[in-house]
This record gives structure tokens, sequence and C-alpha cells, in this order.
């Protein structure tokens, strides 16, 4: 099971001179909704509780958590939308209100929880999210923020399930083999530069080739290039001309000792980078499959 | 509804930037202007082969404006796998070493000096030795009469370092001049 102590230790030290204070003071709130979250699936009953389902599909590049199989015990869901909420939007009705309200609109917009959940996750935004999110009087992508925050740690249980690495060992598609999100960020590793994308949703790492962009599959050598900044760091931005995406990549064979790799404080170290690639026309794109 | 848009206001100004981190929850403006200051570059990453030995170990070669900034085993090649013996970790040095010799230098039979000389002269050089070696020892016929047009004062050795196209006009060369021993390196 995924022990979250020395990433809380680190995230809680972390200060850069490009990361908004309030931001990033927010975001150890955030992480520790979800910790707590992540430790209330434990108490959940087997029959509500996150599981890996098989599928024949996988070997075809599917991953294992299609949209459609996605079930997410919806009190555990609301009370982390609850939570949420409270933190990011100053929420003051109580739990009970908060939820028989999010119930009505959701029937107003013509939707359903699992359907909400679903589309934070993966979908585009359609009628319902447009509706849901006229009727909350919020943006879209903030209401896509709150719902994927609140349900992250679901995920996080779901790519702590597996214990079969071999069955990964073939995959090398751009976006996850358990949840089929995108990657946050890619990582070098060992003497050999091994290339491992983690997912941006479910924290799964598996490993894919060096040479091809993720999001479009691009193999030509002469699309594809990375952007570095003149001193001597292990990060880089690795772009593709095809496509006109970009990775965030670190190096760990230019660490200078050894540690371990949490993406999501890597990636906050590496904000400067987005900054970059997007400034050079680049864009952060989630992975079509 | 109880929870309006006055009830959820925002806690900062960081809204939805395209950052994937934990969605869009920082806000990219205080990185950009940190990002402003510093200078970029973009490199390229090109497969190729080890020209060294036979084994054909496969590498990835990043330049910047056409100069060679890294090089590094590819983990992707089924040869190697990312791994490389020391002489291929110092390949960077074959494109960046100021001790290569970049100009012809020839020292001449019997004396003390290198002389700086151009690469016309050296073509020419090895064509007039090779012509003049092939000419000397060249074999048309066998004692029985037997017509074998050869040479074998000369010997061919291709290496590596030679792609296929390569390799395919060394040995159409090699057996025009009537060169009998031909071998390439990868055999070795």
């Amino acid at each position: 099971m995924t022990d979250f102590s020395n990433e809380i230790a680190v995230l809680k030290d972390i200060t850069l001179e490009y990361v908004d204070a309030a931001d990033l003071d927010r975001y150890r709130k955030i992480f520790d909704i979800q910790i707590a979250g992540f430790n209330a699936l434990d108490q959940l009953d087997a029959s509500a509780s996150p599981c890996l389902p098989e599928h024949r599909e996988f070997t075809r590049g599917v991953p294992l958590i299609r949209q459609a199989v996605l079930e997410i015990d919806a009190p555990w869901a609301t009370g982390q939308l609850y939570r949420m909420g409270e933190l990011l939007y100053g929420l003051d009705v109580s739990e009970d209100q908060f939820k028989a309200d999010l119930k009505e609109q959701l029937v107003r917009a013509g939707w359903d929880l699992n359907g909400l959940l679903v589309w934070a996750a993966y979908g585009r935004n359609n009628e319902f999210s447009r509706k849901f999110s006229d009727l909350l009087d919020l943006d879209s992508e903030d209401l896509r923020v709150w719902v994927r925050e609140s349900i992250r740690p679901w995920y996080w249980k779901l790519a702590d399930l597996q214990t079969d690495p071999v069955k990964y060992e073939e995959w090398s598609h751009g976006y996850c083999p358990i949840c089929g999100n995108s990657p946050v960020i890619a990582v070098l590793k060992e003497e050999e530069g091994f290339r491992f994308l983690s997912c941006n949703m479910c924290n799964f790492s598996w490993r894919t080739h060096r040479l091809r962009c993720g999001v479009c599959g691009n193999t030509d050598e002469k699309k594809l290039r990375y952007l570095f900044t003149e001193h001597e760091s292990p990060h880089r931005a690795h772009v593709c001309d095809g496509c006109k995406s970009y990775l965030l990549t670190i190096d760990t064979r230019k660490w200078k000792f050894e540690r371990r790799i949490y993406p999501r404080i890597e990636h906050i170290v590496m904000l400067f980078l987005d900054a970059l690639a997007q400034r050079e026309g680049f864009t952060s794109s989630p992975v079509e499959h | 509804m109880n929870f309006t848009r006055r009830k959820f206001l925002k806690a900062s100004g960081a809204t939805a930037v395209g950052v994937a981190i934990g969605g869009s929850l920082f806000s990219l403006n205080p990185a950009r202007a940190y990002a402003a200051k510093l200078k970029t570059r973009f490199a390229h990453e090109s497969t190729t082969i080890c020209p060294y030995c036979g084994v054909g170990c496969g590498l990835i070669v990043s330049t910047y404006s056409g100069k060679v900034i890294n090089t590094e085993g590819n983990p992707e090649h089924p040869i190697n796998e990312g791994a490389l013996c020391s002489k291929g970790n110092a390949i960077y040095q074959v494109a960046n070493n100021p001790r290569r010799l970049d100009k012809v230098r020839y020292r001449a039979p019997g004396s003390d000096k290198w002389e700086e000389k151009s690469w016309e002269w050296a073509v020419n050089r090895i064509a007039e030795r090779v012509k003049g070696t092939r000419d000397r020892y060249f074999t048309e016929k066998l004692k029985d009469g037997k017509i074998v047009n050869r040479t074998e004062a000369i010997a061919g050795l291709g290496g590596a370092a030679l792609d296929s196209e390569e390799c395919y006009l060394w040995r159409k060369l090699a057996t025009a001049l009537g060169i009998v021993y031909i071998e390439h390196q990868a055999r070795i």
C-alpha cells in the first residue's frame, strides 16, 4: 500500500520562487484531503471498494479501466466532493444539504453522478457538463478540476491493486494502461536511460519508447526535439512538431544524489518548463485513444 | 440549489491554464516571469549505430545547431538495450575532441617531419599507390592458362562505421580492382 509520509514531508518543505506560495499551500491541503480519502477507501465494504477488471482488449491497447466500467462508490465520492468544495470554494452548507443539492442539480441537468465522475476523468465537454456547469455557475474546467481532485484517490487505489508488473511490459502507449489517462511527466531511469511515463491520474508508471511522441505516436526523429535551459539540469520538455504537444521529462541520471521520485512534486518543480514550452507554442494535450 | 457562485469564490487567481498537475491548480504567471529570464535551446535526438566494432550497438545522439552535445546508449535497441562498452561510452569524443586531427598529415619515407597536405593530394596519392601496387602485382593468367585477373598484394577490410550501401560500393570497387582478400570487421 502506498505510503505518503515521505511525499508529505517533501511537499511541506518545498519553496520555489516561481510557484505562488498560496497555490502551494492550497495544494498541500488538497493533498491532505486526498490522502484522507485514500485511507477511507479501506473502510468500504468489499463490494464497494475499487477493483481492477480484466478484459481481453487490454492486449489491443484498451486500458484496464474503461469509461464504461468505472463505478466509484457514490457516498465516498460525494463526501470527497464536499470536502474539496469546502477547500476550493469556501462551501458553507452542511454535507447532507450539499449531497441533496448535488443530486437535485444533476437531475435538472439530466445527468447522474457516475456520468459526472467519468466526464471529469476522461470526457470532453458535452451538453450535460455544460448544463450542469451553468446550473452551478461554474466554469466547466473549474468544475472538472474540483471533481478530478476529489476522486483522484480512487485511481490511486486502482493502481495500487496491480501486482503483476510483467503484464505491463509490452504496453508502450502514451496513455496509462490502468486508467487510460495521460502522463504527467516522463522519467529517464537507470544507466540505460529507460523512459517511464507517470500517469497524471492514478500515478501508475510504465515504460515506453524514448523517441516516440506519447500523444500522437510520431516516431519521425526530425519532428521530435527537446527544450532545455542553458544551465546543466535534469529537467527538459520533449516536444513534438507533429502535434505541437510537450511532455516534461526528468533525467534521473543527472541527479547529484539518489532520491525517490514523486511525479506530482517533480511537476511543480518543473512549472517553469510548462511556461517555456507553452511560450514556444506547444500544449500539454491529453492523449487520444 | 444552495451553493451559488457567491459561495464558490475561488481561493486564488489560478484558473484553467493548461497545466495538468492536479488539473489546473497552479497559476503559471510566476513561472512565466521566472522563465522569461532563462536562455533555452532545442536539441534533436537521432538514433545511430556505434562505429567502433562489429557488435553494432544502438546510440542516441543529441545535437544542437548541428553540434553533438550528448551521446548515450539506445535503450530500445535490441543489441545493447541502452548499455555501452567503455569505448562506446566515450564516443562523444569522436565529435568533440580538440586533439583529433582534422587535416591530412604526411610523413615521407625516411623523413622525421610531418607535413600538412590537402585532402585532394591525399586522395590522389592513395589512388596512385593502389593503382601502382595493383599493376605491379596483377595476375592475369595462371601457369596453366586459366584466367584469374587478380592481385594478391592488396587486401580490403570493411569497417563497422560503413553502412550497407557503402559496404556494397566497397565490395564492387575491390572486385573491380581484382582484390581477392576481402574481409569485414563485423566478422571479427
